[in-house]
């Protein structure tokens, strides 16, 4: 007698426990009908068990999408197996909102699942059971660490100073190009400098040489696609032409020259060196080694001209 | 080479049996849900260092890029982790034979990697587990990477253990370009325990 009784009081402290358990529980039999339906799903759901019970789940949630939940679970009745989802494949099952709105950075909650067969008697199994996970938590964290970690890798790539690439992921740019450009497109390197820029450091400060280059790299980026510019170094930036002609390079460092005079920089002055992609170029530095020769001669004539 | 713990020739030979059952239920139901016939070879039982569970894994992809998911089991102080390891070439395939519809984009590709996970782990663990009288316990899959190299895989670093038991099986569907690998693996103190109730068995 006292035995059957410390039984009884378990199955009371067991259903206690799934009541109250941080855990969606939820039993469906074939006809996807709710049978059970724990606390956990009526407070995030504000649905009581006792207007859960009976009714068909994709009444409940018509959101849920019936086909491919179906699918999860005839693998279950089928195979008698359990099986999972993650908030990879789908964010949640249910739209609940989330368990910490304030602080918790989601407006819903990321769930996992866990579909079990239940077993009668027999060994047939003609009931489901559904565990609902809250995964928030950790899908924000990832989605965090994902973000940091594209964050490092980029940054890795760029001029910190003018965001624009540095010299050598461009190195890498440009080689990728040669490797995989058609023969005879026309394709340039433009290469730009400011002239006397340390000069210009003596006498307006370095503060206001950093200005400088953010602007000059802003002008450029505006011009071009912004992938293919970067900061070599000190003064210098290079930009990537596929498929430009000479004079549609010529525009574009026109617009850039335009909009540094107009930005009220007049004495800062882009000296240019425009090297078309030709059939001996066969490595990055051979094409920024001949633009270089086309700039440094290009500042000569221009430096005793004015 | 010496191991904390070490398995015998007949032990081997009980895992490889012991696995076979698991496998061939694992397989039949793949293969009922995939209506075709499910190629098995014989598990490779090994006992690897840490050191070396890097080459185990290449082996399986052999710089082509994979996909993988992991999940941990526990039962009777028997602790594990099962790797699923998907050629990313067996995707379309595979869609085909689910009855996937529409394109094969990554989430697809999700789909179908947890889906053939909830078989091929689920069945084998428990047809391990039954054999032996262990009620395994597991837990929630973890993507470990989707399109990735296999040595990215596993992060280096920080891993606690030095050895593991790993039972190798490698799945191949007829005539379709399918191919995955299951890796069971065993901390060194499940080993001991497992080793007992081997010993059972063979006695």
């Amino acid at each position: 007698m006292s035995q059957t009784h410390f039984e009884l009081n378990d199955i009371h402290w067991l259903m206690d426990i799934l009541q109250d358990i941080d855990i969606g529980l939820v039993v469906l039999d074939r006809k996807y009908r709710v049978q059970l339906w724990n606390s956990f799903m009526d407070s995030h759901s504000g649905i009581s068990p006792q207007k859960a019970k009976d009714r068909d789940l994709f009444d409940l949630f018509p959101d849920l999408p019936q086909d491919w939940f179906r699918q999860k679970c005839s693998a279950v009745y089928e195979l008698k197996i359990s099986t999972f989802t993650i908030w990879e494949q789908r964010p949640y099952l249910f739209r609940f909102p989330s368990a910490r709105p304030i602080t918790g950075r989601s407006s819903f909650m990321y769930q996992n699942t866990h579909i079990i067969p239940l077993e009668s008697a027999n060994g047939s199994v003609n009931h489901i059971c559904l565990l609902i996970y809250d995964a928030t938590d950790s899908a924000i964290l990832h989605t965090d660490l994902k973000a940091t970690d594209k964050l490092l890798r980029d940054a890795r790539k760029r001029d910190l100073l003018t965001g624009l690439l540095n010299f050598q992921t461009f190195q890498a740019v440009l080689q990728t190009y040669i490797q995989e450009v058609q023969p005879g497109s026309t394709s340039h390197l433009i290469m730009l400098d400011i002239e006397n820029f340390s000069a210009y450091n003596h006498s307006h400060g370095f503060a206001a040489g950093d200005e400088l280059l953010k602007k000059i790299a802003a002008f450029i980026q505006a011009s071009t696609v912004p992938e293919l510019t970067a900061r070599l170094s000190g003064g210098r930036f290079a930009l990537l032409m596929p498929d430009r002609s000479t004079s549609e390079c010529q525009s574009c460092l026109d617009k850039i020259r335009d909009s540094l005079s107009n930005s009220g920089r007049q004495d800062a002055r882009l000296s240019c060196g425009m090297a078309l992609l030709s059939p001996e170029i066969c490595t990055a530095s051979d094409w920024l080694i001949r633009a270089e020769a086309y700039l440094l001669g290009s500042q000569k004539p221009d430096d005793s001209g004015e | 080479m010496s191991y904390a713990c070490a398995i015998t020739e007949d032990q081997r030979d009980c895992y490889q049996e012991l696995t076979n059952v698991a496998m061939g239920r694992a397989a039949e139901r793949l293969a009922k849900l995939l209506d075709t016939f499910v190629r098995l070879p014989v598990p490779r039982v090994s006992m690897i260092e840490n050191s070396d569970i890097r080459m185990a894994i290449q082996e399986v992809g052999q710089d082509s890029s994979v996909s993988a998911v992991c999940q941990g089991f526990a039962g009777s102080g028997v602790v594990g982790e099962t790797l699923l390891i998907f050629k990313d070439t067996s995707f379309a395939n595979l869609a085909d034979m689910m009855h996937y519809s529409g394109p094969l984009s990554r989430q697809a590709e999700l789909e179908l990697l947890m889906d053939t996970a909830s078989i091929l782990i689920g069945t084998c663990i428990r047809g391990i587990g039954e054999q032996l009288e262990i009620d395994f316990n597991q837990s929630h899959p973890v993507i470990l990477g989707q399109h990735c190299q296999t040595a990215d895989i596993l992060r280096s670093g920080n891993s606690t253990w030095n050895s593991t038991l790993a039972i190798e099986i490698h799945y191949q569907l007829e005539n379709a370009n399918v191919e995955c690998d299951l890796l069971l693996l065993f901390t060194e103190e499940s080993v001991n325990i497992l080793n007992k109730k081997i010993d059972y068995l063979l006695d």
